[in-house]
């Protein structure tokens, strides 16, 4: 049977191989689950909507394989969840996926041996060099797969020769933490038809405390303003930015130019900056103020843009300009409340 | 107006597509490859493409289609599909894109082109040699220019390709499937096809263009920083990005020129007097992973230093255009067929073959028969081997080639 160090990588690591085998093993069936399982999938997937990492407290120190084991089959449960809702909350949840996996790894007594590990498990084929800092070395073309994902990694700033990119300890996580994002985005959007319906009525039973759901009231240039017709990117930074999570200066950029466009008014933009971390009204002001009334016209960033940041999580949105997506969400969603009345 | 303009031009048009014809008939096009997985688009006289998402099931009845229909320009997609010719993109259902790198004379500024270029203002009138973005006189934007292109900016636009395929070899480790072509006009494509970069991701492709074009690189990220008081760079060896950066610093060094560091590291110059006397010193302690602390503060040697590497840097990116490059729906012109705005071929070139390459003279397609033309205005040029005018409202009998080609520019009628 499975050791308990086994179980406690395969629920660090969800993404890896041992945990497929453990979940095979199980042999569990998608009718009739138990409440606690559904119950643990439910949670991590709303942990994913407030930024945090999911880490159970219970788990830290259990010596109960059963516990574990109930946290392992609740990956794939989530999953299935997850792929039910909408593909703002898809990226959320692979992010926390990425984030926590992160978290455990970059705790690890031996992370250069764990890391190697997983990534063995993921097949993806790595060197050690002799000397030098970054002494990982993998494929190139490993490597940019996934490094869009974390400016850290983007390719200019890495040591490239040969076909390969060449890492320290700390760079070579980060890459495992971006490969698990697109691994778990990738498995995500399934063929919903072979999903039990108790399921789907349990998804879209999830109650998210964000201003997502929250009565949202402001007017802007194209009327109500509504946050559910945001293009992926601005869904993702403007929920980060309520959620109070650290966002980068280019993604405050962006959202307030965009923000500014789609007419919400200086105060409820300046608002929106709250509860980030060390808010200071008196900067954000400041800041809010010269990008949305200063001398210098900032326009909101097209797609190409957007995507040369890091910004664009989304592969499949064929937008050219956020702006214009949500003008064409706007529509169709006015459209179809109409319809419904 | 289109049409005037096409019954204007009717009879140049016709003995084009003659000479075109000719060439499609004696010369067998043998790329792209994968015929049947490519989307392809023609255009017309004075239009790259009048029409695209066409495809062909081979390479056959591509050859039959080119000799019958005789498109003025014909392109293919760096990407292949499974069903080319469906409508809109998604439905052709892309499994995989060649890497193709483009680079144009005209976006290289050299000195050559106040030679042969010129500019008219559309709002006041105001005329001018060169290639220009604004009227100086009025400060418009909309001119109107006439580009032409010789040796000496083709050849600039080399360096770049050679420069590149030297970073796709080195650095990116590509060893097969690559070759390089002329565009027909005033460029090179190189392009890339094989089984590792055929899957990359466009967000992959970005990251390579990212690392081709140097942007947003961080210099302090890569080793170069103040460390204690003294500003510290990677050691030798060193490769890649850092090595080309390193290299270059290092001929600037050598070259010494107190004018030009000061400028660039943006510094007064009566702090450069130590750095220039211990040359010798300089240059060892930067292959030993220390750039030399000028006569100034830390701060301030930092700033010179870190400034001096920036510009480095943009001086040694590859002028890429990402929009282009990044677009994995483009269409390229295929290889060795017509550039109908020059008559001229888009050779395939063997890398070997680059450096002795004379574009305006290797792709040359016609080169037997003469052809009087009436001619309005045009500057020196050349062609193969030979140089011709300046013509203006002259009509003159020129080797078919050089017919041709101001022809196609739309710059002589027959007679
Ligand atoms: S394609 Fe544009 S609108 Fe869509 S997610 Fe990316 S950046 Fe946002
Ligand atoms: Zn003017
Ligand atoms: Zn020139």
């Amino acid at each position: 049977m499975w050791t308990l160090d086994q179980l406690f990588f395969a629920y660090k690591y969800p993404i890896s191989l041992k945990t497929r085998e453990i979940i095979k093993d199980y042999n569990f069936s998608l009718d009739n689950l138990d409440k606690e399982i559904i119950d643990i999938a439910v949670s991590r997937i709303k942990s994913s909507y407030s930024g945090k990492e999911y880490l159970p407290s219970y788990i830290e120190h259990s010596k109960s394989k059963d516990l574990i084991l109930t946290e392992i089959i609740a990956f794939p449960v989530a999953k299935i969840l997850v792929s039910c809702l909408d593909r703002a909350l898809m990226y959320k949840f692979s992010e926390n996926v990425s984030s926590t996996l992160f978290y455990h790894l970059n705790r690890e007594q031996k992370r250069l041996q764990v890391a190697l590990d997983l990534a063995n498990e993921l097949g993806i084929k790595v060197d050690l060099k002799e000397n030098g800092e970054n002494y990982i070395e993998l494929s190139l073309v490993d490597f940019v797969e996934v490094s869009n994902k974390d400016p850290q990694l983007n390719l200019v700033n890495q040591h490239v020769s040969a076909g390969k990119v060449l890492l320290n300890e700390i760079k070579f996580c980060r890459f495992l933490a971006a490969k698990a994002y697109f691994m778990t985005f990738n498995s995500l959007q399934g063929d919903l038809s072979s999903i039990p319906k108790y399921l789907k009525d349990i998804a879209k039973g999830i109650k998210f405390e964000s201003a997502f759901s929250s009565n949202f009231e402001s007017f802007g240039a194209f009327g109500k303003i509504d946050p559910n017709a945001f293009p992926a990117c601005m869904k993702s930074i403007y929920s980060s930015l309520i959620n109070g999570e650290n966002v980068a200066h280019i993604a405050r950029f962006n959202i307030t130019t965009f923000l500014n466009s789609i007419g919400m008014p200086k105060e409820q933009i300046i608002a929106a900056f709250k509860k980030t971390p060390n808010f200071d009204e008196r900067v954000t002001r400041y800041q809010v103020e010269r990008i949305t009334t200063g001398n210098i016209k900032y326009s909101a960033s097209s797609c190409a843009t957007m995507r040369s940041n890091g910004l664009c999580p989304d592969k499949n949105c064929t937008s050219k300009h956020p702006i214009s997506f949500y003008k064409g969400a706007l529509a169709v969603s006015r459209k179809t409340s109409k319809e419904e009345k | 107006m289109i049409f005037m303009e096409l019954n204007e031009n009717a009879k140049e048009q016709e003995f084009l597509r003659k000479k075109f014809r000719q060439f499609y008939e004696t010369n067998e096009i043998t790329y792209p490859s994968k015929v049947q997985n490519r989307e392809f688009g023609i255009g017309e006289f004075g239009k790259k493409i009048v029409k695209r998402h066409m495809s062909f099931a081979n390479s056959n009845f591509f050859n039959k289609f080119l000799k019958e229909d005789v498109p003025f320009y014909v392109s293919a997609s760096a990407s292949l599909y499974k069903r080319p010719d469906f409508r809109p993109m998604e439905k052709k259902e892309m499994f995989g894109s060649e890497l193709i790198y483009e680079f144009d004379a005209d976006d290289i500024k050299t000195d050559c082109r106040n030679g042969h270029d010129s500019w008219k203002c559309m709002q006041c009138n105001a005329l001018g040699s060169g290639t220009l973005e604004k009227c100086p006189s009025c400060g418009s934007n909309s001119l109107s220019l006439d580009q032409w292109f010789c040796p000496e900016c083709i050849n600039e636009t080399k360096k770049q390709v050679f420069a590149l395929v030297n970073i796709l070899k080195e650095d990116f480790g590509i060893k097969e499937g690559l070759y390089i072509n002329f565009s027909g006009n005033a460029g090179f494509h190189v392009h890339v096809e094989n089984q590792a970069v055929e899957k990359l991701s466009k967000e992959a492709r970005i990251q390579l263009l990212d690392y081709l074009t140097l942007h947003e690189i961080n210099l302090e990220l890569l080793g170069f920083f103040l460390q204690k008081k003294t500003f510290v760079c990677p050691k030798d060896p060193c490769f890649g990005q850092i090595k080309r950066i390193k290299t270059a610093l290092s001929d600037m060094l050598s070259k010494a020129d107190i004018g030009e560091l000061a400028t660039y590291g943006l510094i007064p110059k009566s702090k450069l007097k130590s750095l220039l006397q211990n040359k010798n010193f300089v240059l060892e302690s930067l292959s030993s992973g220390t750039l030399f602390s000028i006569d100034a503060g830390a701060e301030a040697n930092k700033k010179f230093w870190l400034n001096i590497l920036n510009y480095i840097a943009s001086k040694i990116a590859l002028d890429i255009d990402r929009q282009t490059s990044s677009d994995i729906y483009k269409l390229v012109r295929v290889p060795n067929t017509i550039h109908g705005g020059t008559g001229l071929i888009a050779k395939v070139i063997k890398f070997e073959d680059l450096s002795k390459f004379d574009a305006l003279k290797d792709a040359v397609a016609f080169k037997e028969g003469r052809t009087k033309v009436y001619i309005t205005k045009v500057p020196r040029f050349y062609l193969y081997g030979n140089y011709f005018g300046p013509f203006e409202k002259a009509e003159v009998e020129l080797p078919d080639y050089a017919a041709i080609y101001l022809i196609a520019k739309g710059k002589a009628k027959l007679v």
